[in-house]
């Protein structure tokens, strides 16, 4: 059983020693540098799955072809009679050219992402309602029909409105926001969209480019090389070819879509909706035709765009907690280090606290417990600096911007306005526990030396 | 209870330095009664301090027999080592060997917090203390019971090591050259003390020495002549 002396030379050890001091703020530099990148690129990940999801359904059911597929009516409405299914609604995608001409803007002509979409259905599964900047402050779900004074407008009778992707007029500032211009709403905008023939060539018979009126803008933080442009579901079908029509020929051609999105219930199980929704289309294409369509049933995060920035991210932050990891074997060297020389110094207080009757685990155990205080000592300290700090990330980030005119973060880069300032509370138990462990390792041999020295050698050290 | 405290028989030590082999213990024979003053003399490098600390479970010997109360402590386990140490055996040692970060309560409580769990220290600590305050008054040391060693002359500094090795009243005390590091005055002051000791509470010392005059306050003398004794005196 540990003896008294060794609890009380522990604490006036740690009150005297300035090198007990130079160890403590090397483990706390440890632990408050791994709290900070674990948490901020943990954050990243989180906050751009979270963006992700919140633009998704849980599962996307769409054609492997820009020919879209047929049935979907059929698909959605079987799958809303599935008990873990909440809703399910079309959702067309194709490329287009954008072409903005506006006071104040210098033309341009970009290349978009058009998404015909059901907004009442499609805000039912997405955050697309509170990604707007107008409409998210109006009450009911959000619309994509010409608001009043343009109803009757001939030119938008074929088309309608739009909502674009914030990112497609405006950059973002230095500071992540975005400054917008009133005078580019309610104006019209160019879309061309090229609708494909059931062979798979382009309709050159038919119009393809359209104007729309510009009614609002969405910003979702999720990274799209090409951005979107919103537009009505039944409006993005007619100009990609994709309504229903009877060729020449006789022959009936069901309406298509791109895609189809499906919310599930809260704790349902995701892969078992997907099998469901695929034995569901299998007997749909058994009645009424296999449309020879490639199909791809995928989860939200299994979509091409999203799983490659996941994993970049969490390769990044592995890198980096490796990198942070060596730094923390440093500083086990470091405590190594330190622990030597405190035993070496303190080698005639060992012969002397022997020769009182010290037994050798007792000594052993005062190096250790001393190794232990300093590394929870440390790794306490290193949270109070590590968590301040991630909560103020932002604003010690603009101080350094404003200061020394040195801006880090681009949320341009990452797509997010500020840096994630959220404590990986998870992440910092293990690193506190770590780092107590490594104070421990760091201090085993030296302490193991002072437990097995002679009381005389001791005494006669000099 | 035994006739005698402590007993060495035939006690060999060697120092090996390379391919040197220095015998510096070569069959020591020694007996001592309980409430006897000891002391052992001989030039340097004759292995009385060697003696001394073989003596006090501080070092360990190549052959021979120690015994404690006719216990033969070579059979004892390294915890009762300790415990022997901590419990039986007082040391006094020339450099006085006081840790500098406590006060001089604290050097003198040191055997005690060794003997307790930090529990039973706790509930005895008002007890400990004024025990350790007594001995340090008893010693002229009250009054700087809080000071830090570097902050004492060396006579107070030997007191207080005298303090912590009575502080347990071990049935021995063992001090090798007490007075070796003192002014004369100094340290007739340290041998009056120790006398004392002997006198009025019947304490067992044994002091290694180098001077007659000093070995001569003893009741007995052995002297150590490269390892063996030679004289025994009264």
């Amino acid at each position: 059983m540990p003896r008294h002396y060794e609890f009380f030379l522990i604490c006036r050890y740690l009150r005297k020693k300035r090198l007990a001091i130079f160890s403590i703020v090397a483990v706390a530099l440890s632990v408050a540098m791994l709290i900070v990148v674990t948490s901020v690129m943990g954050g990243f990940v989180r906050q751009y799955r979270q963006a992700c999801h919140g633009f998704y359904g849980d599962i996307i059911v769409r054609a492997d072809s820009l020919m879209g597929f047929p049935y979907y009516e059929d698909l959605i409405a079987q799958a809303e009679q599935l008990p873990d299914v909440k809703v399910a609604t079309p959702v067309i995608k194709q490329f287009s050219l954008l072409r903005i001409d506006q006071p104040g803007f210098k033309l341009f002509v970009r290349v978009v992402s058009v998404l015909g979409i059901e907004p009442n259905g499609y805000s039912k599964i997405t955050n697309f309602k509170q990604s707007l900047w107008k409409q998210s402050l109006l009450p009911g779900p959000p619309t994509l029909d010409l608001p009043e004074g343009f109803a009757d407008d001939p030119k938008y009778r074929d088309s309608g409105a739009c909502i674009v992707g914030v990112e497609v007029p405006y950059n973002r500032q230095p500071d992540g926001s975005y400054k917008r211009y009133p005078q580019l709403y309610d104006s019209p905008v160019i879309l061309t969209i090229l609708p494909l023939k059931r062979t798979g060539m382009i309709d050159t018979d038919v119009r393809v480019s359209h104007p729309f009126l510009l009614i609002d803008d969405s910003e979702t933080s999720i990274f799209s090389e090409l951005p979107p442009v919103y537009i009505r579901f039944d409006i993005a079908q007619n100009m990609s070819r994709m309504y229903a029509y009877r060729d020449i020929d006789g022959n009936e051609e069901p309406a298509k879509t791109s895609q189809v999105q499906i919310r599930v219930r809260d704790g349902a199980d995701v892969e078992r909706v997907r099998r469901q929704l695929q034995d569901i289309w299998q007997k749909i294409i058994t009645v009424k035709g296999d449309p020879e369509t490639v199909m791809v049933f995928e989860t939200w995060d299994e979509q091409e765009g999203i799983a490659p920035l996941i994993n970049q991210l969490e390769h990044d932050r592995a890198l980096l907690t490796i990198l942070f990891v060596i730094m923390g074997v440093v500083s086990i060297f470091l405590i190594f280090c330190i622990f030597f020389v405190i035993v070496t110094e303190k080698i005639p207080d060992i012969g002397i606290i022997k020769s009182v009757g010290a037994s050798s685990a007792g000594v052993g155990r005062i190096f250790l417990a001393y190794a232990g205080a300093i590394g929870l000592l440390g790794a306490i300290l290193g949270l109070a600096m590590g968590w301040p700090f991630v909560v103020h990330i932002n604003a010690i980030h603009d101080w350094i911007a404003h200061t020394f005119g040195w801006r880090i973060y681009d949320p341009n880069v990452l797509v997010f306005p500020y840096i994630p300032n959220e404590v990986d509370w998870f992440a910092a138990v293990i690193i506190i526990a770590s780092a107590l462990v490594g104070s421990l390792i760091g201090s085993m041999i030296p302490a193991i030396r002072a437990a097995l020295m002679k009381p005389i050698k001791a005494l006669r050290y000099e | 209870m035994s006739e005698y405290i402590v007993r060495a028989e035939n006690l060999v030590k060697t120092y090996t330095t390379g391919p040197e082999v220095l015998e510096v213990l070569r069959g020591v024979r020694l007996k001592m009664r309980a409430g006897e003053f000891l002391a052992v003399t001989g030039v340097s490098g004759s292995g009385k301090s060697t003696l001394l600390h073989l003596l006090g479970l501080l070092d360990e010997w190549d052959s021979g027999t120690i015994y404690f109360d006719d216990q033969d402590v070579s059979a004892l386990s390294a915890a009762q080592r300790d415990q022997l140490r901590n419990q039986e055996i007082g040391f006094v040692f020339q450099f006085y060997h006081l840790l500098p970060e406590l006060t001089v309560l604290e050097n003198t409580l040191l055997p005690t917090m060794v003997a307790n769990s930090t529990f039973s220290w706790l509930g005895n600590r008002a007890k400990l203390r004024k025990q350790a305050m007594e001995i340090l008054a008893q010693l002229g040391l009250a009054d700087r019971a809080k000071h830090r060693p570097a902050q004492l002359s060396g006579g107070e500094q030997q007191r207080t090591a005298i303090a912590r090795a009575l502080v347990n009243k071990p049935r021995l005390l063992l001090a090798d050259e007490p007075t070796g590091n003192l002014d004369l005055g100094t340290g007739g002051r340290i041998l009056d003390l120790l006398e004392d000791l002997n006198a009025n509470n019947k304490q067992t010392i044994i002091m290694v020495t180098h001077d007659p005059d000093t070995a001569g306050r003893a009741h007995r003398q052995l002297h150590l002549d490269r390892g063996r004794i030679h004289t025994s005196s009264s």
